[in-house]
């Protein structure tokens, strides 16, 4: 019982503690910074919808497909993850340029998807897994149009998969300098196209307001994102007339 | 087709990756890697960067599972998650916030203490979460068992609960040992001029050296690609066996 | 080694999970526990087992007290519903593990007396689940315990296995004079095992006496349990349990019965004992005992 306690201690003081230093004392607005805000939200959401619509698609096969060709798809997929993404995009970068990919929002786009996707299927194969091949049969039996299911059944129980997806993906995607500043050519502005010259500069207000907005645009992200989805959930327990709903929480 | 399609995300991901290794193997030549393997600001980069991976990684591992023993059956665990929802540049931003002024561990130090915590502060949690489900499964009696057929207490920890513990924890450190070993923002902002970590070294060959350099930066991606490469493989295949016969032997 | 346990209680915080429990159990006995779900059966278990410590009461393992002592210093084994077999260790593997030193030919006999010769180098998940019981068995025994306790070993498994699986504990247990303990939910199994049976409900002793007994005076047994009263109490207690020979001696059949699908016979003896055998097709077989009507 002690040792929990002086653990718990122990956990808030050395990560919860120093984030309080990261309240500001004012407020200012950086020009620069909400110029970035347009392309960052934006390409966010580009990012977590298609790390959703492929991380789905892959995360089911692999949590319930067997054979040796889904376990090299499994393999192929982790692929980013040990390998220096970075450095690899140099290669990239000179095909992009010949795809006219380069300095552009797709291509980007594009390169965004080798830090996140591994571990959205990830996420995905184990929400999958939870959720049990006989819970999805069921699922298939009781409802044979896929979108129909999707949004009724399968969407709602998997729920904190997704919203652990959206908010990874978005924390990843916001962080990522070296990849923008490469690919994008600075012609995309992300937001951390911004604030890595802050940290390196001289104003601890700059510097402040920076992380403010990097923690704060995932925050707003995960908030907005529960918004849509008790609605969902709303819309979806209305449209069955109060019947007795399967969704978890 | 209801079973889901791994096909579209495997193609992306190692299309990407294996174009990119392709290309940077194209743009170099043989006699560049000769230049690379003995280019003493490259080596010495690999050692530092190293070391850096290897600490982090091991010390991140086992606070995170110790951590995970402790608190898998409490809510506490929610606290831990919070840092995740910290980019890794606002956890660089921690570090220069409180750690400038600290001897020793301030920024712009040679060894590397600030940005080995920021890691730990980022990565702990990582391991933490990525290891809860596998702690929370562990069966106690099969430690009971080991205390009464009177095992050692190494022993009695192995069979009961580090054959489990094992693969996970393997795999954790190697996604994390990838990560550190070629990260490039953290190090760029707390790191010193010289011995540069890799990433750092890379990008800044490729982007502020003139084209004559750009080869070398191409040879640096192929070699540290297939140098991990070869250990995930080595790694695979030694704990293959061990894997198969826990997933299976569960089933019951 | 004889085991007693005097005044033994048990809190979890303000919970009184056992209260006033005093058991007795002779040398190489088997002895039942069995009450609904909740009633602490499993919680006596690991108190005895020493997995939990006593609130208060005695805990004795022939002369000596064990109370206070950690499981391995007081060489109890434990099997469980699931086998919990090491899934990294072999079968061969797993039953060496509590074994201080066994020889090839010591292990190779555990194998066989459990039904799984040749197989010691299989792995876990290459075993059916009673096989997997079984060599879960072998492992318990093999490191030669003064007293076994079983967990409901057999719930996982279905009516044939079950069947089995307690004959050849029994059969074990008492080749070797292991003290058994046993609880379960299930009479059928409490009767055809123990020697002795206690029953429990919430927390408390209820009830005690041999199987046939029991089902005479106890209300948790009596219901859908039909004996003949004329039976010797006595005989009863060797149903099903008694280990007999190879032999093709000659038996007087004095009294049928079938219950739960299994014929029961009460035979007579030369020597004028009477004894009760099952015509359970397995058990018969094995056992030896041919059964010729006469008259």
């Amino acid at each position: 019982m002690i040792k929990k306690i002086s653990v718990t201690v122990f956990v808030v003081i050395l990560f919860i503690v120093p984030l309080i230093g990261l309240i500001p004392g004012e407020w200012n607005w950086n020009p620069r910074l909400e110029a970035t805000l347009g392309t960052t939200v934006a390409m966010i959401c580009a990012v977590v919808l298609l790390n959703h619509l492929f991380g789905y698609m892959a995360g089911k096969a692999i949590a319930f497909q067997t054979g040796k060709r889904i376990r090299i798809a499994e393999f192929l997929i982790s692929l980013p993850l040990f390998v220096p993404v970075l450095l690899l995009s140099f290669g990239l970068y000179l095909t992009w340029i010949r795809l006219g990919l380069a300095d552009r929002f797709f291509g980007v786009l594009l390169v965004l998807l080798l830090p996140t996707l591994p571990y959205t299927v990830r996420l995905y194969t184990n929400g999958f897994q939870a959720l049990g091949e006989r819970m999805l049969e069921q699922m298939v039996l009781i409802e044979g149009n896929r979108f129909k299911r999707w949004f009724y059944l399968t969407g709602p129980m998997l729920r904190s998969t997704l919203q652990s997806v959206t908010l990874l993906v978005t924390v990843i995607t916001i962080s990522q300098y070296a990849l923008v500043a490469l690919i994008g050519g600075g012609i995309v502005r992300m937001i951390s196209l911004e604030v890595f010259p802050a940290y390196s500069g001289n104003s601890q207000g700059a510097a402040r307001l920076a992380t403010l907005w990097l923690i704060g645009v995932p925050i707003l992200f995960y908030a907005g994102q529960a918004v849509i989805f008790s609605s969902w959930i709303r819309i979806v327990r209305r449209r069955l007339n109060g019947s007795h709903d399967t969704t978890s929480q | 087709m209801w079973r889901g399609n791994a096909y579209p995300a495997a193609l992306l991901m190692a299309g990407m990756v294996l174009y990119g290794l392709w290309v940077s193997i194209s743009m170099t030549t043989s006699a560049d890697y000769r230049e690379l393997l003995t280019d003493e600001v490259f080596l010495e980069s690999l050692a530092v960067s190293s070391y850096v991976a290897i600490v982090s990684t091991v010390l991140a591992l086992i606070i995170g599972v110790v951590l995970a023993r402790l608190l898998s059956r409490t809510r506490l665990a929610a606290l831990l998650a919070i840092p995740l929802f910290i980019p890794h540049l606002g956890a660089a931003h921690l570090a220069i916030l409180y750690l400038s002024d600290v001897p020793v561990i301030g920024p712009h130090e040679g060894n590397y203490f600030n940005v080995i915590l920021t890691y730990l502060y980022k990565e702990i949690p990582f391991v933490f979460f990525y290891l809860l489900p596998v702690v929370r499964r562990l069966d106690s009696r099969y430690q009971e068992l080991g205390m009464m057929f009177g095992l050692s207490p190494v022993r009695r920890f192995w069979h009961a609960r580090g054959v489990f513990l094992l693969v996970p924890m393997l795999e954790a450190a190697f996604i994390l040992l990838a990560f550190i070993l070629f990260a490039y923002e953290i190090p760029a902002l707390l790191g010193v001029t010289y011995p540069k970590l890799l990433g750092v070294y890379a990008f800044d060959l490729y982007t502020q050296g003139d084209l004559s350099e750009q080869p070398l930066a191409f040879a640096m991606s192929v070699v540290l690609t297939g140098g991990l490469f070869l250990l995930l493989l080595l790694m695979t295949g030694l704990t293959r066996p061990l894997a198969t016969k826990i997933s299976r032997g569960r089933s019951e | 080694m004889e085991v007693t346990i005097q005044q033994v209680n048990k809190r979890f915080g303000t919970k009184h999970v056992l209260s006033d429990i005093d058991l007795n159990i002779a040398s190489g006995q088997c002895v039942a526990l069995v009450g609904p779900s909740g009633s602490g059966k499993t919680t006596l278990l690991r108190l005895i087992a020493g997995l939990e410590r006593v609130t208060s009461g005695v805990i004795q393992f022939g002369d000596r007290d064990v109370t206070v002592l950690s499981p391995n210093q007081r060489g109890v084994t434990m099997m469980f519903q699931r086998s919990l077999l090491f899934p990294h260790l072999n079968v061969e593997q797993n039953i060496r593990l509590g074994a201080k030193q066994l020889t090839p030919i010591e292990l190779e006999s555990w194998l066989h007396r459990v039904g799984l010769e040749g197989r010691g180098k299989s792995a876990v998940h290459e075993l059916s689940g009673g096989e997997q019981q079984r060599a879960s068995l072998a492992r318990a025994l093999a490191s030669q315990p003064d007293f076994l306790l079983l967990d409901e070993p057999f719930s996982s498994l279905d009516v044939p296995r079950r069947r089995e699986l307690r004959t050849l504990i029994r059969k074990l247990t008492e080749e070797q004079g292991v003290t058994t303990l046993l609880v379960t939910h299930d009479r059928e199994e409490a009767m055809a095992m123990a020697d002795i049976v206690y029953v429990l409900e919430q927390g408390r002793i209820v009830d005690h006496g041999t199987p046939i007994t029991l089902s005479q005076t106890s209300p948790f047994f009596g219901e859908g349990i039909q004996i003949e009263e004329t039976w010797h109490p006595l005989t009863a207690v060797n149903l099903v349990s008694r280990p007999t020979k190879e032999t093709d001696e000659r038996v007087t059949i004095t009294k049928e019965l079938i219950q739960y699908g299994v014929r029961f016979y009460e035979v007579e003896r030369a020597s004028g004992e009477r004894l009760v055998l099952s015509s359970d097709e397995t058990i018969h077989e094995k056992e030896g005992y041919i059964v010729r009507k006469e008259g």
